[in-house]
């Protein structure tokens, strides 16, 4: 009996200091990312002053993967078509859509076939057709068999004729100076192979030409919840890594990449669900045992929205292949794991995401089981219960309030003092079930993880609510 | 009540967890805190844009008499708004916004700024006393002009443009062929306002000197881009001295070729063109868009069978856009060429020709 109590003991102890350990690792990130903020704020202070273009900015080739979009694609084109930037060209990727993705592109875009030169720098599948549009000069739409998110990505790169690529999803909203915004990285340091910027949540947001014309809240709780929780990912979570050159994500919504680079490495990878995240770590694991040097930037700055899940099937559905994505790209990129040469995002970055991001979910979901289940079965005392509650959801709260305090010192989207309010309540309630559900959905991803099963193209129901003007 | 546990780990964790809460507790404060000053700060800067704009748009006449006085806090606001105003306007209207400055005192305050400011007074006060093209700053803009901040320094190389051209450019040309983290888009927007007349010799010299510089890899490219904001006549031998000093330095090579706008370069442009990096041959193609002569064609023809697919896509694009190549000249042309690479790639850029 004696060893029996000693080990309930041992594991309370143990999930505690989990539980105290990853959020303390959290908040470092944090605080790491207050100074960046602030040095990027300082620089950026007169960005807002009127200036010219000088024709010497890089052309890009803005990508954009489509499968299925026929009730989006127009009008998210539509915004891309409008974007402040000199030069610029637009690939939509058609991955053998099942719906009129096509025919919607055909007959808004005025498409005619086009006898591309088409070079196959990285595999794909193969490519039906090629076509440009009689209306925009600058846009061409591949047409190719279904080979998911990374091999319609690859197909982009190879009809791309800049040296740069922006990767956007087709439901992203950008801003118009969204760009140019993120190229800057490219210029201020010509190491840079790879940028992202800040994604925040366009649901309640009143969108006018495929542009953001106002910033609301959405009435949905689900969707509410996720606001601080992008808060949380994009503010501290990337901001904290780009001074030690250690990003590992750049989100697949919007993020530019040097085309040289990426070629290099061999493009996207297909048998991965978090193909965005992989193609990073990759770049960082390439240069890095290389011994190349090279820069992965993140821009702060809010520049892309995009439509959040609201129902619960459909949330759980993108946390279970974002769990995967993130456990398959650190597993394909081993390698750079404590890698002599790996740096920071060898040295610090990857343990972290490893510990707290993938085995993460698995200690806190066992911790809970273990301290609730142990109580009712009477081998946790209800003294340790309260003890563990209290650490697992106030630390919790820490990390929410203090996202919301990087977001108030500095960029203010959310200008209402109404908006702000209702904000501290959720940075509040969504450490009383969200999280630890979320943690659930993140177990079960890492499980089909481990478990080896594949996945493809991730839907979403879009409920175009912020079409519908109702910012609260 | 909650009592602390007399267990020593539940003990520390119990203390953790009060401290988390009282941490957040304290950040939810801060929170509200912080919203309450700053929504009194955007209603005061609407009413002060409001009271300011008017003043500050006199400026295209005349220079205002009726100057608002202007509170110690407001002066960060104020400074932001009349550098708003001096970007939209030119000429005379910006000779009265210099005058309205000094009439309204900010000088002495833009000058703390500069000395004792933060990165963003600071980044403020450099631009403003550039607008105001203060000459007897030149040596503070110099020293800023090398801070190790990119933002910083370029805003420094900025005012020394504007207060002091033709002193300050040799010796900014040195930093920019050097200073990588200068973006060349911004440098390019400094250089283009002093035009063509001042900027032209400096280039030409500060090229001579990158290309022998042992860094000559950073700097040609960067400097050479530059010379097409340089009188062609001045730019030509300087590109051709350049392309002597890169020897075998591939990117060196690459970039000065692409630069060749003289015609007189022709000869030299098609030597380029067999030369065995592609990286080389492209940018010749391209040169050779701007002065080929109806004897090239054949060379552009044969190189439509380039191994490298940039090489042959420029090659169809110079072909095209010749003048003395017809759409009719390049279907024959297509017909009767044996590489399938080739025939593809010369449909392709007549496809789009038609667009």
């Amino acid at each position: 009996m004696i060893p029996f109590i000693g080990l309930i003991d041992g594991l309370q102890i143990f999930f505690l200091l989990c539980f105290i350990g990853i959020n303390t690792g959290y908040l470092a990130l944090n605080v790491m990312s207050f100074p960046s903020l602030k040095r990027y704020l300082d620089a950026h202070s007169l960005d807002d002053m009127p200036r010219s273009q000088s024709g010497f900015e890089p052309p890009v080739s803005i990508i954009v993967p489509a499968y299925n979009e026929e009730a989006t694609i127009a009008a998210s084109l539509r915004s891309i078509m409008q974007l402040e930037y000199l030069e610029y060209e637009v690939i939509v990727v058609n991955d053998g859509a099942k719906d009129r993705t096509l025919a919607v592109l055909k007959r808004e875009f005025a498409l005619e076939r086009f006898p591309e030169a088409y070079w196959r720098r990285i595999d794909s599948k193969r490519v039906r057709a090629i076509y440009r549009s009689r209306s925009y000069p600058n846009l061409r739409v591949i047409d190719k068999e279904n080979g998911g998110k990374a091999d319609a990505l690859n197909a982009g790169i190879n009809a791309a004729r800049y040296p740069l690529f922006c990767v956007v999803d087709a439901d992203s909203i950008l801003q118009r100076d969204s760009l140019r915004r993120v190229v800057e990285s490219f210029l201020e340091d010509p190491l840079t192979i790879a940028t992202g910027g800040t994604v925040r949540v366009a649901n309640g947001c009143v969108v006018n030409n495929g542009f953001l014309e106002r910033v609301g809240l959405p009435t949905n709780l689900l969707a509410l919840l996720q606001i601080v929780e992008y808060l949380r990912a994009f503010l501290f979570g990337r901001l904290g890594w780009s001074p030690m050159n250690a990003v590992l994500i750049i989100s697949g919504a919007f993020g530019v990449f040097r085309k040289e680079s990426v070629v290099a490495v061999g493009g996207y990878r297909h048998d991965t669900v978090g193909e965005d995240m992989e193609l990073v770590v990759r770049l960082h694991r390439w240069h890095r045992t290389k011994g190349i040097p090279y820069r992965i930037h993140f821009v702060p700055d809010p520049i892309c929205w995009t439509e959040v899940p609201e129902s619960l099937g459909v949330l759980k559905n993108q946390r279970v292949r974002w769990q995967r994505g993130l456990c398959e790209s650190l597993m394909m990129n081993a390698k750079l794991l404590c890698h002599p040469r790996g740096g920071a995002a060898g040295w610090v970055a990857y343990p972290f995401m490893m510990l707290f991001e993938a085995i993460g979910p698995l200690i806190e979901v066992a911790g809970y089981v273990f301290m609730i289940g142990g109580f009712f079965l009477g081998v946790v005392s209800a003294e340790a219960l309260v003890v563990f509650l209290l650490v697992a959801i106030t630390f919790g709260m820490v990390l929410s309030v203090s996202a919301l305090l990087l977001e108030e010192l500095s960029f203010h989207i959310y200008t209402r003092p109404r908006q702000l309010l209702t904000l501290l309540a959720v940075v509040i309630l969504e450490n009383f079930g969200y999280r630890q559900l979320n943690s659930v959905w993140r177990l079960w991803g890492l499980l089909r993880w481990a478990s080896g099963k594949k996945g493809g193209w991730g839907t979403m129901t879009r409920t175009a609510s912020r079409q519908q003007g109702n910012a609260k | 009540m909650f009592d602390i546990p007399s267990d020593p780990v539940l003990r520390l964790a119990a203390w953790a967890g009060i401290a988390a809460a009282a941490c957040a507790g304290a950040m939810l404060a801060a929170v509200v805190l912080l919203r309450v000053p700053l929504l009194w700060r955007w209603s005061h800067e609407r009413r002060l844009t409001a009271r300011w704009r008017p003043v500050l748009a006199q400026c295209v006449d005349n220079v205002p008499t009726d100057i608002p006085r202007i509170r110690r806090s407001d002066q960060y606001f104020i400074l932001r708004l009349w550098n708003y105003h001096h970007a939209l306007m030119r000429g005379q209207a910006s000779d009265h916004l210099n005058t309205l400055m000094r009439r309204t005192g900010l000088v002495d305050a833009t000058l703390h700024m500069l000395k004792h400011g933060s990165t963003q007074h600071r980044l403020l006060a450099i631009m403003t006393l550039g607008n105001l093209r203060e000459a007897r700053l030149s040596h503070e803009f110099r020293q800023f002009a090398d801070d190790i901040s990119p933002f910083i320094s370029l805003a420094a190389a900025q005012a020394l443009l504007q207060t002091d051209p033709v002193a300050s450019l040799p010796w900014l040309l040195i930093r920019i062929g050097r200073r990588e983290d200068w973006p060349l888009t911004r440098v390019s927007i400094m250089l283009r306002e002093l035009g063509p007349d001042i900027v032209s010799r400096p280039l030409a010299d500060a090229l001579q000197a990158a290309a022998a510089a042992p860094d000559a890899m950073v700097q040609v490219p960067r400097v050479i881009k530059l010379l097409e904001l340089a009188h062609p006549a001045v730019a030509a031998p300087a590109i051709r001295g350049a392309i002597t000093l890169a020897g075998d330095n591939i990117e060196v090579l690459a970039s000065c070729v692409r630069a060749l706008a003289d015609p007189r370069d022709r000869e030299l442009a098609c030597s380029y063109a067999r030369h065995p990096a592609w990286q080389v041959r492209v940018t010749a193609v391209i040169a050779l868009r701007r002065f080929a002569a109806p004897e090239d064609k054949k060379l552009l023809v044969d190189m439509l069978s380039d191994p490298h697919w940039w090489v042959r896509r420029n090659a169809a694009k110079t072909l095209l856009a010749l003048p003395f190549v017809t759409v009719a000249d390049l279907k024959t042309i297509q017909r009767i060429l044996p590489d399938r690479y080739a025939v593809d790639t010369l449909r392709e850029a007549i496809a789009e020709q038609a667009a």
